[in-house]
């Protein structure tokens, strides 16, 4: 295959011109060399792994000539999720009303916390279908804590999740909490 | 009766094949290869079990970098043209060819639109170090939220928003985002992140 015919020209002694017939052989070796190295840079400049997404739906931002919708919702129904510093991270199932330091229980991000909380929640809320978590991220939470709690809301199957703002008195309970060190 | 002596002869091995393997892999990848364009910041996105792949154009993408400053990037680059057009009619920047030409190969930008022609005219190599400011997005005079909707509502409305933040960005920052595209009745966002195995 890799061969060329080559009319090597050239006789000996009686002038005749004789063609000599010879194979030669190309060495290919540098050429599958190049080869190579030019597969492994496409390789490694191919990107491998491509990002994810996950989705986010905002509600609607109301008119002001609009009036707001509310619904009411149980306390026992929902859970507060409070995403604070140094990626500690709070939660309380009471009302605004209702709702005393004591309630105002403190979780981690791993597998044994807000994801047991959540699931607890769900599991002795009183219609489990309506199940609402509010993830109400402080102004010192960070963006991983925000993907890493909407990851959660996938992991636990949870439909029903919005993220608002803490209310204020949420914010004093949630600033008297961190100023004390986590156990 | 000569005998029969055996041709020496060095161990060939016919490369051929081997050969065509090797071109034909390398055509593959130089035709499947998509390069990255030079992002004008690095973030580190933080990771989540999600599966949906990002679409490779069609997307408009914001990122955020860990001190909130915001940069605006499409995928698309022929629609990049058609944005800063409009985008700099709306304020009154008069832009030429050289400026689109320059403009179409930024794969995104954290400039102001004031101060983007200038950058425009900059040597490639010089566009490499300029520290870029972000792009201004208050609540009274938001640039970015501008960008996005003239791209989303103008040039392409099919197109996804996508929000590349890195993971030590401070939430207030993301939530400013939020809050301009909202009152621009943008409310469907992706965010970005990297891959990571589903939980047991």
């Amino acid at each position: 295959m890799a061969e060329m015919d080559t009319s090597g020209g050239g006789g000996k002694g009686d002038g005749k011109v004789r063609a000599k017939k010879q194979s030669a052989r190309v060495d290919m070796t540098p050429m599958v060399d190049l080869g190579f190295l030019l597969i492994t840079f496409f390789v490694f400049t191919t990107t491998f792994s491509k990002p994810n997404m996950m989705k986010l739906n905002m509600p609607e931002k109301p008119k002001d000539d609009e009036p707001i919708e509310t619904s009411e919702m149980k306390e026992s129904n929902t859970i507060s999720i409070l995403m604070g510093k140094d990626n500690r991270i709070f939660y309380h199932q009471k009302s605004a009303k209702t709702l005393t330091p004591e309630f105002m229980m403190e979780s981690d991000y791993s597998k044994e916390g807000i994801r047991t909380a959540i699931l607890k929640g769900r599991v002795n809320a009183t219609s489990p279908e309506k199940f609402t978590i509010v993830i109400k991220p402080t102004d010192d939470a960070t963006y991983k804590n925000t993907v890493d709690i909407l990851d959660e809301m996938s992991i636990t199957k949870s439909e029903l999740y919005a993220i608002v703002d803490p209310t204020p008195l949420e914010l004093d309970l949630y600033k008297q909490k961190i100023a004390v060190p986590k156990k | 009766m000569p005998a029969i002596k055996p041709k020496r002869k060095g161990p060939a091995m016919d490369m051929t094949a081997m050969c065509d393997v090797a071109f034909l892999l390398l055509s593959f990848f130089i035709m499947t290869t998509q390069f990255k364009g030079q992002e004008s910041v690095t973030i580190e996105t933080p990771s989540s079990i999600s599966q949906t792949k990002i679409p490779e154009t069609g997307v408009a993408t914001i990122s955020i970098d860990p001190k909130g400053k915001y940069y605006f990037g499409i995928a698309n680059a022929k629609e990049r043209g058609e944005l800063f057009q409009r985008m700099a009619q709306k304020y009154g920047v008069s832009v030429n060819n050289g400026d689109l030409k320059s403009f179409e190969k930024l794969s995104d930008f954290g400039i102001s639109i004031a101060g983007l022609k200038q950058y425009l005219n900059l040597a490639p190599e010089d566009q490499l170090n300029v520290v870029m400011a972000g792009i201004p997005n208050d609540s009274t005079k938001s640039e970015l939220g501008e960008w996005v909707s003239t791209y989303l509502k103008e040039v392409n409305p099919s197109a996804k928003l996508a929000i590349r933040g890195d993971a030590a960005t401070n939430y207030p920052a993301v939530k400013q985002v939020l809050n301009e595209l909202g009152k621009r009745d943008i409310n469907k966002f992706q965010l970005i992140t990297g891959v990571e195995g589903a939980p047991n």
